[in-house]
């Protein structure tokens, strides 16, 4: 296994010869992980207005309670904050892999996570709702048995999920990934209702009328230990920095919080759907959906190229002859070996594991801190790598044997008769696979969003949770996605009949190209 | 004319798994000699030529071009397959390359030729075949006949030392045979040495100095072309010929 990984690294080196590795080690910066889609919490916008702060690697910005406690917290450390935008599921490990110093995301400290990570005191104590439709069967519940037969989800990963069993008779819904998710399915009727905290319930009757959150009693409501009601920052075990924390969070009074809240709830982005949908996601997006388009692009092209380079050099090695002497055969078998390894595991595993293995894991493994843009065009160039090699293979397989026969009765050896016959032969037989790659990897960028790679799939992510037009958001960028891989498949069939020439050889219109040889 | 040996084949047989295809074979081919191999299909001709510039390794025996043995661990091959061209069947030009690169790029591979001289060389060994107007077509846009001349002037061009001709007219149609031998007749005239696999018994007669004929894997019969044709020793050969001509 180690060849394996030390071969693995030698590509990886190859492949990362072009891109500049960018070392973030400022010192000054204070970078905190949220989703920055979980207002009040917690979201983006476009501007740095009401003392937003910038988010890493974008040209967004978040704010929202998280964001005001992290930047009374930096103050405190003598730090600048910078937010890291990382889907719910990452945090953790960005965390522990020292992507980010600290988790300030609304994340309450249960003992499952104390496991891995280490909590400061609380920041915010929030009590615990059930959002429902307004017009709703359970519209007017005031305790929890009221739920009876309702289909109630909540948040992955969350002590709301389990607080569902404290709602009698209701049907426990399969866990979503995020709110604004749980807003549409609601809003669509899939669901009942779903279990959030108060705060999040405000936003959500203020984002869209047709919600409702309801307002328990103390004695009515969920019964909570006090490690879930409450947020606090997550830490790496053993952080310098805990004491400073805490005393910097217990300087904000009660009082304070609940005015930072509301202020929160106040400022965050509201959802105004008057007029054309389309003109308003356009001008209120259109940059944001512009830029995730244009990274699509680099990293699906960027990718295509350089696993195209990689699955030829494979391709060709895997395709030797078995040389006379005995040293270099062996070596060459050792090498095709590990060839086929690499082709199996990175076919055999989805992309997207693969991402977040190669991110996160070589940070927490090795503390190797890469860009995630660089991470994001390995892992492509890789993948895809492996796929070429099989197609050049079999292309370079499919030439007539007669090709190779002709070419060794001239005298050609096997590296000229590869140059110069053969790999023009493969490449345009695999073509139209190529471009099957190039179009796959346009749509299969998608999934690095597990990075937070700012790619078209993970904007509209974003304009979908702030704007709440799941449909219109999405109806756009496959559009967009539609028009990308259109044109992809149009250029290169163009190509290829620029390759392939006319049937027919006109001797009148080409006699006048022959060459007449200079006597002398 | 009899003069040196130029290849000479000792005791060569070749295997296939259990399949003798070849049997103590020996035969000497000499400078300028046009010698051609006629058969029936499956008596071992084809292996036979394609195991003189080793398209197909041989079991046991030896191989000797110019007195040294081709099947020497350290002998030159590269070196020597471009003194003994090959002409194939199925002609075989490279199809991603045009009608003068296919002649032009194996003389800058392998004879290491400046381009304006392999241009040169190949521009006059076309105009001999007639496919001068041609230059710049690719083989899918050829006919059968004009394949095989590009195919032979490719294999003139590296001024080659011995020509094997691998049953060159038996994929074309009957109307394009007749420029393919023309062409192979003036090569003769030349003073190549030519060794030819083929079943037009008329051109073999016609063309050759000396005759062999093959049947299962061993040289049957070899001689002048009028002994052969006109006065064969042995009884399979009379046989062979008995069909062949009345077909023809």
């Amino acid at each position: 296994m180690r060849k394996f990984w030390v071969m693995i690294g030698a590509l990886l080196i190859a492949a990362g010869l072009f891109v500049p590795t960018t070392v973030q080690a400022a010192d000054d910066t204070f970078k905190v992980g949220m989703e920055a889609g979980y207002a009040p919490y917690n979201w983006t916008q476009s501007t740095d207005a009401n003392g937003a702060v910038p988010i890493q690697g974008s040209s967004e910005f978040a704010n929202g309670y998280d964001v005001q406690i992290s930047k009374k917290i930096a103050k405190a450390l003598g730090k600048k904050v910078v937010v890291v935008k990382t889907d719910w599921d990452g945090l953790p490990p960005a965390l522990t892999s020292g992507k980010i110093d600290a988790i300030i995301a609304g994340m309450s400290p249960t003992p499952e996570r104390r496991e891995t990570i280490d909590f400061s005191d609380p920041y915010y104590t929030a009590n615990l709702t059930v959002v429902v439709k307004r017009d709703g069967k359970f519209a007017n519940a005031t305790k929890l048995t009221d739920f009876k037969g309702a289909k109630i989800t909540a948040q992955l990963n969350t002590y709301h999920y389990d607080m569902i069993k404290q709602l009698p008779g209701a049907i426990k819904e399969p866990a979503m990934n995020s709110f604004p998710a749980m807003r549409v399915a609601l809003d669509s009727g899939t669901i009942n209702g779903y279990v959030s905290e108060v705060p999040e319930g405000i936003t959500a009757e203020a984002a869209n009328p047709n919600l409702k959150y309801i307002r328990f009693s103390k004695a009515n409501g969920f019964k909570t230990s006090p490690d879930e009601n409450v947020s606090s920052v997550g830490l790496r075990k053993n952080d310098p920095d805990k004491a400073k924390i805490n005393a910097a969070l217990a300087t904000i009074s009660e009082s304070q919080r609940a005015k930072l809240m509301k202020q929160a709830v106040a400022e965050q982005p509201s959802t105004s759907s008057d007029g054309n949908w389309f003109m308003t996601i356009m001008k209120q997006y259109g940059p944001m959906l512009l830029r995730g388009t244009g990274m699509t692009l680099l990293i699906s092209l960027i990718g295509t190229i350089v696993g195209f380079i990689i699955g030829l050099l494979v391709g060709i090695v895997r395709t030797m002859p078995k040389p006379k002497r005995a040293g270099r055969r062996g070596l060459l078998a050792v090498g095709q070996w590990l060839l086929s390894v690499y082709i199996e595991v990175f076919r055999g595993t989805p992309m997207i594991v693969q991402a977040a293995v190669f991110y996160y894991g070589a940070a927490q493994a090795f503390h190797l801190n890469m860009d995630r843009t660089v991470a994001a065009l390995l892992i492509v160039s890789i993948n895809t790598g492996a796929y070429i090699s099989e197609i050049i293979r079999g292309g370079i397989t499919s030439v007539d044997s007669g090709q190779f026969e002709a070419a060794s009765a001239l005298g050609m050896t096997h590296w000229q008769t590869m140059i110069k016959v053969i790999l023009p032969q493969a490449v345009r037989n695999s073509l139209p696979a190529v471009t099957n790659e190039f179009i796959v990897n346009i749509k299969d960028t998608s999934v690095l969003s597990v990075i937070s790679v700012s790619e078209l799939f993970f904007s509209a992510e974003t304009i979908a949770g702030q704007s709440f037009q799941f449909f219109h958001t999405y109806l756009i960028v496959s559009a967009i996605y539609l028009i990308l891989t259109f044109t992809i498949s149009r250029l290169f069939r163009i190509v290829e009949h620029r390759l392939d020439g006319p049937k027919d050889y006109n001797v009148m219109n080409n006699q006048m190209q022959v060459e007449t040889p200079k006597i002398g | 004319m009899q003069t040196e040996s130029i290849i000479e084949i000792k005791n060569l047989q070749k295997k296939f798994g259990d399949h003798e295809v070849l049997r103590d074979i020996n035969l000497d081919v000499h400078r300028g000699e046009v010698v051609s191999i006629i058969g029936r299909s499956g008596s071992g001709k084809s292996t036979l030529l394609r195991s003189i510039n080793l398209l197909e390794t041989p079991t046991s025996g030896e191989i000797d071009f110019n007195g040294s043995n081709i099947l020497a661990r350290d002998f030159d091959l590269q070196h020597y397959r471009a003194k003994v061209g090959m002409v194939f069947q199925s002609f075989n030009l490279f199809n991603n390359l045009t009608v003068l690169d296919n002649i032009v790029v194996p003389q800058q591979t392998v004879l290491k030729r400046d381009t304006a001289t392999a241009k040169q060389h190949a521009t006059e060994i076309l105009e001999q075949m007639g496919m001068a107007p041609f230059v710049n077509a690719k083989p899918a846009q050829l006919s059968g006949g004009q394949k095989q001349r590009v195919a032979i002037a490719r294999a003139v061009a590296m001024d080659p030392d011995v020509l094997l001709f691998d049953e060159p007219t038996s994929a074309l149609d009957p109307e394009m045979v007749d420029d393919v031998l023309a062409a192979m007749s003036a090569l003769a005239h030349t003073g190549l040495t030519m060794i030819i696999v083929t079943h037009e018994m008329a051109f073999a007669r016609d063309i050759s100095d000396r005759v062999v004929f093959m049947d299962q894997g061993v040289i049957a019969e070899d001689g002048s072309p009028e002994q052969i044709f006109n006065h064969p020793q042995e009884a399979r050969t009379q046989e062979f010929l008995k069909r062949y001509l009345n077909r023809a």
